[in-house]
């Protein structure tokens, strides 16, 4: 735990040498949720309810994917690479370091555009949705599962360049398949859709379960959601150390500051 | 006439090299199967939920569909122009093309409309193919596809301009992102890209009219969607003058940012 926070504040550090930059894309990206959000509000100006949502119910879906989303490519931005290092056979330098290597590929950047996702979602809720304590603790609680479940995929989809040689259009294409799914209410699918969203692509458990605690907690869904985590998380671990084995070096001859 | 056939022949090559990937491209734009699929169920939960079948804000579900094929088209079909002029300004390039016989602008205009007709291209047919399979057909006639291709390049040329705007303010700041995603999203919100702004609330209906985003995705995409010759004619002269505005605009900008240029070694 020492070396992940070491590694994170080193990363900020670094990221935050270039003051304007790094201020413009966090603002940025930002504004950008702000206009999704903005869709969203002229949606339900016009039709008040979705499903049994409410534009409140939308607002706290933003905040929590926004959230995850900034943990987990915010802080842990390399996973968003991870099929392009694997196909140019970028591990080489990873693998003569002493910690282990997901994790050390994991917390190889941090990138302050969705640094702005992860200060969005808690400004979002903290000014237009009434909250207490209890259901911060929950906002919280399922962002950050929901950051292990975008993770646990988005390494699982990059390890596919393993098996699969040069895939990083199938991997970003899952990936986004997976981001899209997670914008949108889960509630508007049905039959198989929504098996599809709790297990291949599991949309689900970033965007439906973390807004249900919050919305009205049941301790079956918080249950659910930590088995989730764990479960795809441990799916991940086993698929990237499954094809790291396979992994042959890029005999890259290049200098890495 | 002579900078119209450089700038053509840009474009035609573009197009044949981009031609070469086009399999690479059609699988790029796979994605829009999926977009279009939530789409369909947000949209379809939404008109069940009004009452059934009937229109909403002059859209029937169908055209609604259809007409998020349009907008996706319009939108996924440009290539990140900011970003290509943003890099060339920073790395200095910009410099190379200032002692070649073709304008700066006009280069990078030939090139994405080059890749963008073709991408369109492969976009309405996935996209077609998508909305027919998911909720069938809508009306169109062929006699409508020649002023729908000029309406396309119109459209693209708008929004070229404008993501030019934002990649030239790269001559006076270090990072163009804050400003790209302010202009481009607010294009996007109130172009009509996500839906058509029929369903705005009245006041920001009143508002759009007199922006220029709607004539960069919206009122495009409805006339893809319900064809007459009158609405065409009248989108016509209002996207020209629209684009002479952008042009002049950008002209201006890339006059006064190429003034303050300093390029170092090479």
């Amino acid at each position: 735990m020492r070396y992940i926070l070491a590694a994170l504040r080193t990363n900020l550090l670094s990221a935050f040498e270039y003051r304007t930059s790094f201020l413009t894309q966090v603002f940025g990206m930002m504004i950008n949720d702000s206009l999704w959000v903005s869709f969203w509000v002229l949606y339900f100006e016009r039709f008040p309810v979705l499903n049994g949502w409410t534009r409140d119910d939308l607002l706290v879906l933003w905040a929590i994917i926004t959230f995850s989303f900034g943990i987990a490519f915010g802080l842990f931005a390399q996973a968003l690479r991870l099929s392009e290092l694997i196909t140019q056979g970028q591990l080489d330098y990873y693998l003569a370091l002493p910690k282990n290597v997901l994790l050390q590929i994991l917390l190889g950047q941090v990138r302050p555009s969705n640094l702005g996702d992860l200060f969005f979602g808690p400004i979002l809720l903290a000014i237009f949705v009434p909250m207490t304590w209890a259901k911060w603790g929950l906002f919280l609680l399922g962002g950050t599962l929901g950051a292990v479940v975008y993770l646990a995929f988005f390494v699982m989809a990059g390890s596919l360049a393993f098996f699969l040689g040069s895939s990083e259009g199938i991997a970003s294409g899952i990936g986004n398949a997976l981001i899209h799914f997670s914008t949108y209410p889960t509630r508007i699918f049905d039959g198989w859709t929504r098996v599809l969203l709790f297990t291949l692509i599991p949309a689900g458990f970033i965007a439906e379960i973390p807004v249900d605690l919050v919305r009205s907690f049941e301790f079956r869904d918080l249950a659910l959601l930590i088995v989730a985590a764990i479960g795809f998380s441990g799916l991940a671990v086993a698929v990237f150390n499954r094809g790291l084995a396979r992994y042959e070096s890029g005999n890259l001859m290049s200098l890495r500051s | 006439m002579t900078e119209a056939i450089k700038l053509f022949e840009v474009a035609r090559i573009t197009l044949r090299s981009r031609w070469r990937y086009l399999w690479d491209m059609v699988g790029s734009t796979l994605f829009l199967g999926v977009v279009l699929f939530v789409f369909v169920r947000l949209w379809t939960v939404t008109y069940a939920a009004s009452g059934g079948t009937g229109a909403i804000a002059g859209f029937t579900l169908r055209q609604m569909i259809w007409y998020l094929v349009a907008t996706e088209t319009i939108i996924m079909s440009m290539i990140p122009i900011h970003r290509s002029i943003e890099r060339e300004i920073k790395d200095g390039d910009v410099a190379i093309r200032l002692n070649k016989p073709l304008s700066f602008l006009g280069y990078h205009w030939s090139v994405f409309i080059g890749e963008g007709v073709l991408k369109a291209l492969i976009l309405v047919l996935v996209g077609g193919v998508v909305a027919f399979l998911m909720v069938g057909p809508i009306e169109f006639s062929v006699l409508s596809v020649l002023p729908l291709l000029l309406t396309f390049v119109l459209t693209a040329t708008a929004n070229f301009f404008f993501g030019a705007l934002i990649g030239l303010l790269a001559f006076w700041t270090e990072d163009i992102t804050g400003f790209y995603f302010i202009f481009d999203r607010l294009k996007w919100l109130l172009g009509g890209f996500l839906m058509p702004i029929t369903l705005f609330p009245e006041w920001l209906q009143q508002v759009v009219v007199w922006l220029p985003f709607p004539l960069m995705i919206y009122r495009p995409a409805e006339l893809a969607v319900s064809f007459e010759f009158s609405k065409w004619l009248e989108l016509t002269w209002k996207q020209l003058l629209l684009v002479a505005a952008l042009w002049l605009v950008a002209q201006m900008l890339y006059r006064s940012g190429v003034r303050r240029l300093d390029v170092n070694g090479g």
